[in-house]
Parts: C-alpha cells; structure tokens; sequence
C-alpha cells in the first residue's frame, strides 16, 4: 500500500520552470550581489591596511605637528600654564618699569649736566610743550625778550650731582661750590610723562637752592 | 573554479528543481524570489560549504530554510490582514494545482499532505514528490538516514489515514 501512495507521489509533474525573463532577472541581481561582494571585500582590505598603517600614520603626524610648531615660533611654549602665562605678563611689566626707570635716569643725567655746562638747549629738547613753555617764560624773565638758552649761574657752580627716581619723578641734588671755597646744594624735582611711547620732562620745580651744606645737615 | 562561476553554475544546473520544490513546500506559485534568495544566500555562505558534499542537497536546505521563513512571514501578514479582509474579496492566486494541473486525486492528496505536520510534509515531498534518496533527503534534513526511512513510512500511513483508499483510484 505504501508502495503505491509513493510511486503516486513520485508521479507528481515536476517539470514547472523559470521563464527566460525571470531567469535574466534572477541571474542579473545575483550578478549585481557578486559585484557589491567584491566591492565590500576591496573596502574590507583597505579597511584593514588603513587599520594596520593608522598607527604609524598618528605617530607621524603627532611629530611632524610639534616639530612644525616649533620651526614656525620660537615664542610658543606648548607646555604654558595659564599661571606661567600670568608670569609673563608680570615679567613683561616689569621690564617696561625698569626701561622706564632707565630713561628717567637717562633723562634726569641729561638735565643735571644741562646745569652743569649751563646750556639749557639740551633740557629744551626733553620738555613736553608745557614745560618747554614754563622754559622759555622763565629765559625771557631772565634775560629778556631776545632769550636764549643760558641757565644757571657762573658761581657757585655745579660740582656733582645725586639723583633719585620715585614713580614718575626724579629729584635732583646739586652739590655747588664757590671760589672761597664754599660749598652748597640745591635741589629740583622733576616730573616725566609719557607722550607717544616717549618719557619726557612735563614740570620742574626748585625745591631749594644754593643753601650752605652745614645749613642743610642741621635741617 | 571561482565562487561567482560555482555558484552560476548552480543556478544554470538547479533552480527549476528548486523551483518545483518551493512550489510544493509553500503551496505558493510565485516563489520566484525564494529561487533568487537561495542563491544569493548560497553565495554569501559559500565559505560554510563542504567540498565533499553534494551541491544539490546543499542548495535544497538553503531553500527549506528560507521557505520556512517566507511561509512564517506570510502567517504574520495573513493575521495581520485578517480584519480587513472581510471587506477584500481575495486576489485570485494560482495554486500548485492549477500550474501542475493536477487531477482530483492528486489534488486531494496534496491538500492532505499540507495539512499533515512539518516533519511529515518535508520527508513526503522530498523524497515523496521530489524523489530524493535517503541519503541526501537526510543530507537535506540534517538527520540520519534511518530517521529519514522511518519518518517517510509513518507520513505516508498518517497520509493514507487521511485520504482513505482515494490513491486506488
């Protein structure tokens, strides 16, 4: 009885096939599959190249940048703490003080020794217009309308000199001494502003003058 | 020989076979995207296949699995349709009766064999309908041969059971 039900099953038609155009269709998207396939595999390998040259490829990049920067500035500091940036700043600070303090001192020397060979024209040129104008007043008071630039006196006359700077200001003591001989001091103060990134003399003022040196001890 | 040319091949040699198969398995018509399926998962699995083994039975496990899903996938959708449908007269579809043009004993007896259990269903068209030795229905299956000689003598008395003396005939 099996027998039969088995050779009746066998005989069912198995003959059914795929149509010509099914057939192109089906063998064309395999087609397109083994291509996409291929492509995977290829990116698959440069994946796994890229993967094997990426670290070499980091550490050279990583070297060739520092080396760069370093060629590019000398300034950089690439292990700068904001703190240390702080420090710079204060640094920077303080060397324009000292270069201020130096160009008063310079300033200062210029106007001690205008004194001591009495040629006012080189004090002339480091006054700002206000005291270049308290300057020439003072020439005309002095000498008259047709002033010129002879200050000070023939005697007692300027020995030395000691200068002090404080702040924007400078002051100015003159040791003077007569023929006798007899020796005094006279004190002045200066006062320095800044004009076009240039320190120049703005004011001065006599504090006192030609007072014997024993009179100034005792006070 | 190259994969791509193996598995053209194949398909030159197998997918009316194949084609037959999924007919009878799924009870559909149109599994001409099953077909394509098959190959194109056989080519992506090339790598899992044994030279020593036949390619044919090879291909027929990839396409019992993959009518398995579709039949699965179909239920779902069946279900899902199932409310809306009672206002959808059913699209005509052709059924492996129609193409085949089978006579009412057949018929019968195919009908029957869709409604038996899977393990029945698979022996009996395998090796039943498609004619497949043991060995490679077995190769097919993943079972033994013994398995294989056993399960097709007790469907085809389950299948008996339901037609009657109607194969007499």
């Amino acid at each position: 009885m099996n027998e039969k039900l088995t050779k009746r099953l066998n005989s069912f038609p198995k003959d059914y096939e795929l149509s010509k155009e099914t057939k192109i269709k089906i063998e064309s998207a395999l087609h397109e599959e083994m291509i996409r396939r291929e492509e995977q595999k290829k990116w698959m390998n440069f994946q796994s190249v890229l993967k094997k040259c990426m670290v070499p490829i980091s550490s050279l990049t990583v070297i060739a940048i520092v080396i760069l920067l370093f060629i590019s500035s000398e300034d950089i500091n690439l292990f700068q703490t904001p703190n240390q940036s702080d420090e710079m700043t204060s640094v920077m600070g303080e060397q324009k003080l000292a270069d201020d303090y130096e160009k008063m001192e310079e300033l200062s020397m210029i106007w001690a020794h205008a004194l001591k060979t009495r040629d006012g024209k080189p004090r002339y040129e480091i006054m700002s217009e206000q005291a270049k104008e308290k300057f020439i007043q003072g020439q005309i008071i002095r000498s008259g309308e047709n002033w010129n630039y002879i200050i000070g006196e023939s005697s007692p006359w300027v020995v030395d000199f000691e200068i002090e700077i404080d702040g924007m200001n400078a002051v100015i003591t003159y040791e003077t001494q007569t023929s006798e001989p007899a020796f005094y001091q006279t004190r002045e103060t200066l006062t320095f502003i800044q004009e076009k990134g240039n320190i120049i003399v703005n004011d001065y003022q006599i504090v006192f003058e030609n007072q014997p040196l024993t009179e100034q001890k005792e006070k | 020989m190259a994969v791509e040319e193996r598995i053209t091949e194949w398909f030159h040699e197998y997918s009316n076979d194949l084609l037959n198969y999924l007919i009878y398995y799924t009870g559909r018509v149109d599994v001409e995207d099953l077909v394509q399926e098959v190959f194109i998962k056989a080519f992506r699995r090339f790598h899992t296949f044994n030279e020593l083994s036949n390619p044919k039975t090879w291909l027929f496990s990839i396409a019992r699995n993959i009518a398995i899903d579709a039949m699965r996938r179909q239920k779902k959708e069946r279900n899902k349709q199932q409310k809306l449908m009672d206002f959808h007269q059913p699209a005509f579809n052709q059924s492996p009766e129609d193409i085949y043009r089978l006579n009412e004993t057949n018929k019968e007896i195919y009908r029957k064999i869709q409604t038996l259990k899977q393990n029945y269903r698979d022996v009996l068209i395998l090796k039943g309908i498609k004619e497949f030795s043991n060995k490679d229905t077995a190769a097919i299956l993943h079972w033994s041969e013994t398995k294989v000689s056993v399960t097709f003598n007790r469907a085809l008395k389950a299948l008996e059971k339901r037609i009657g003396g109607l194969y007499n005939e």
